[in-house]
């Protein structure tokens, strides 16, 4: 799941990357940047916690110049910037916007300081549901807010991806995602940091007790595998079902299949071969 | 003790630190030694140094100096290397009805009622002052800002919020392209103090440099003072690898010893 949210397989308007000092997100921020970056036109980029030049020392040439820079630390420093919303900050970043258009902010710690958590739910709800922007992802540092502002700014994300520790190289995070149709996936997944600080080896993550609990577990009979019927699916199968749109869930945001709500609805009723359809007003007798 | 600690952070001694930002927290009222060292290796090096000094007077620091070889004094007066502003006395002052010192200790009294503008104005203008000053060593130096003890500040009766935002005014003065010098703040972790430890879980975010020490759990020692745990984090201006190292400590009059856990002169 992580590995399609970042390659943009998997499509989510807001996604928020929480972390801690033990376990810090930037490098997967970074992927993220790197990722997005390739997909999109422009890329806004908002840093309070590092320097423009931290990213463009990572980020090849070719991609930097997608890249549009905002000082967050001047915004807090500056007494009329600091009680700006980051939509406007966003906004007023980019004078006309061509193409698709992603926003990252490197970390929300600090601008969460200087504004109510409600008005930065706010501001990001107003850029995920902006058309203009792509994709949004943040960074939040869980151990600096209480765990109630942790609780509401995960609430306002569509994905939430929160590492929790790292263990023998791997980091190990959380991912929770929610899909436009409003089905939602937990999994736990790791991955590892190259020397160049890309991403590898993101998969499913396996705990050692779980481990240890499967390899105790002595080789019974299965019962399924002796049916004289098939009750299990094969991979391809569960992949299948998976993608099968059911008709309760919602389509997602394809424009075309939204109902313009202006327009009055009308029923037209075709009338069937064998339908005993009686012309008479069935209120004749009501002298009405 | 330059050598020693140097060894330990596996950084040379000529050119460290540059374009840092470390934080120090002392949970063990030990830790201060770090100071004096961070200091004393900016002295040795001849290079621009800013030292807010909240939790001691010049007299103190100079009188460690004195013990390690340098003199602040002369840093003062003579080479103008170094600029220390009295912040123990300056906060003082903000509560002393009948002190003859409220106009120097407006920024601070200002800063204590919520308002950092004025003593970031007050430390930008030391800055300016010191990085007008050629460093004979090396060009590539930039000017060093020591802060010891944010801590006090907390006590005084600024908020978190109000830290952070000081915090995060230094590193902007400190990290502009005119100074590109480093930033040492120092704390005093309390034990059950939640504001500091916002302050400090904040500080480790944006630090490129952790450095924490503790006391022994398994409690006091006469041949073990303490422990010290540093982590290396991403730099300023580039990924970099994380990587910490723990190590415990002895203190002497004049120095420090370092040690791996468990393996001091007691045990051996």
């Amino acid at each position: 799941m992580l590995e399609d949210l970042v390659n943009g397989i998997e499509n989510s308007r807001l996604v928020l990357v929480t972390d801690t000092a033990d376990c810090p997100g930037r490098t997967l921020f970074l992927n993220w940047v790197k990722s997005l970056a390739e997909r999109l036109d422009r890329l806004i980029l908002i840093c309070f916690e590092r320097q423009p030049e931290f990213f463009k020392s990572w980020l090849p040439l070719g991609l930097q110049n997608r890249i549009t820079f905002v000082d967050g630390q001047s915004i807090t420093c500056d007494f009329e910037l600091k009680n700006q919303d980051l939509f406007k900050v966003t906004t007023a970043a980019v004078p006309e916007f061509k193409g698709q258009t992603g926003v990252l902010i490197d970390s929300l710690s600090l601008h969460i300081l200087f504004q109510q958590t409600p008005a930065v739910c706010s501001a990001l709800h107003r850029l995920a549901s902006d058309k203009r922007f792509s994709q949004v992802v943040a960074v939040l540092h869980r151990d600096v807010h209480d765990p109630h502002t942790c609780s509401l700014m995960e609430h306002v994300a569509s994905s939430v991806i929160s590492l929790r520790n790292v263990h023998s190289g791997k980091h190990i995070c959380h991912v929770r995602h929610c899909r436009p149709t409003g089905k939602v996936f937990r999994t736990v997944e790791s991955f590892t940091v190259d020397d160049s600080f890309h991403i590898r080896n993101l998969k499913p993550h396996q705990s050692a007790s779980e481990n240890v609990t499967l390899s105790q577990v002595t080789p019974e009979a299965d019962p399924i595998s002796q049916l004289s019927f098939n009750l299990s699916l094969t991979e391809t199968e569960k992949v299948a079902r998976s993608q099968v749109k059911l008709p309760h869930l919602k389509t997602g945001f394809d424009e075309s299949s939204e109902v313009d709500s202006t327009l009055q609805s009308k029923i037209h009723y075709e009338a069937d071969d064998a339908d005993d359809f009686d012309e008479e007003d069935p209120d004749d007798d009501l002298n009405i | 003790m330059l050598a020693q600690i140097c060894q330990f952070l596996a950084v040379d001694s000529s050119y460290f630190p540059q374009n840092e930002h470390i934080i120090i927290g002392d949970r063990s009222n030990e830790g201060c030694f770090l100071v004096h060292y961070f200091l004393n290796l900016c002295e040795k090096q001849n290079r621009p140094v800013c030292v807010i000094g909240l939790s001691q007077s010049f007299h103190h620091y100079n009188t460690v100096a004195h013990k390690l070889g340098t003199n602040l004094l002369s840093a003062c007066d003579e080479n103008k290397n170094l600029h220390f502003i009295e912040g123990l006395k300056l906060l003082g002052g903000c509560f002393d009805v009948v002190s003859t010192d409220s106009d120097i200790s407006k920024p601070f009294l200002e800063f204590v009622n919520g308002i950092s503008t004025p003593l970031l104005q007050y430390i930008q203008s030391s800055v300016d002052k010191l990085t007008q000053i050629e460093c004979p060593v090396d060009n590539v130096h930039g000017p060093v800002v020591i802060v010891d003890d944010l801590s006090v500040l907390l006590t005084a009766g600024a908020s978190a919020k109000d830290i952070i935002l000081l915090l995060n005014g230094l590193r902007r003065i400190v990290s502009s392209q005119k100074v590109k010098g480093s930033l040492i703040t120092f704390s005093s972790l309390e034990k059950e103090d939640e504001e500091i430890e916002e302050v400090w879980a904040y500080m480790s975010h944006i630090s490129t440099l952790k450095i924490e020490v503790s006391a022994l759990s398994s409690g006091f020692c006469k041949d073990v003072h303490g422990q010290m745990k540093i982590e290396w984090q991403d730099s300023c201006t580039k990924p970099r690898k994380s990587n910490s190292k723990h190590t415990q400590f002895k203190l002497s009059d004049k120095s420090v010893d370092l040690f791996a856990s468990g393996m001091s002169a007691a045990v051996l």
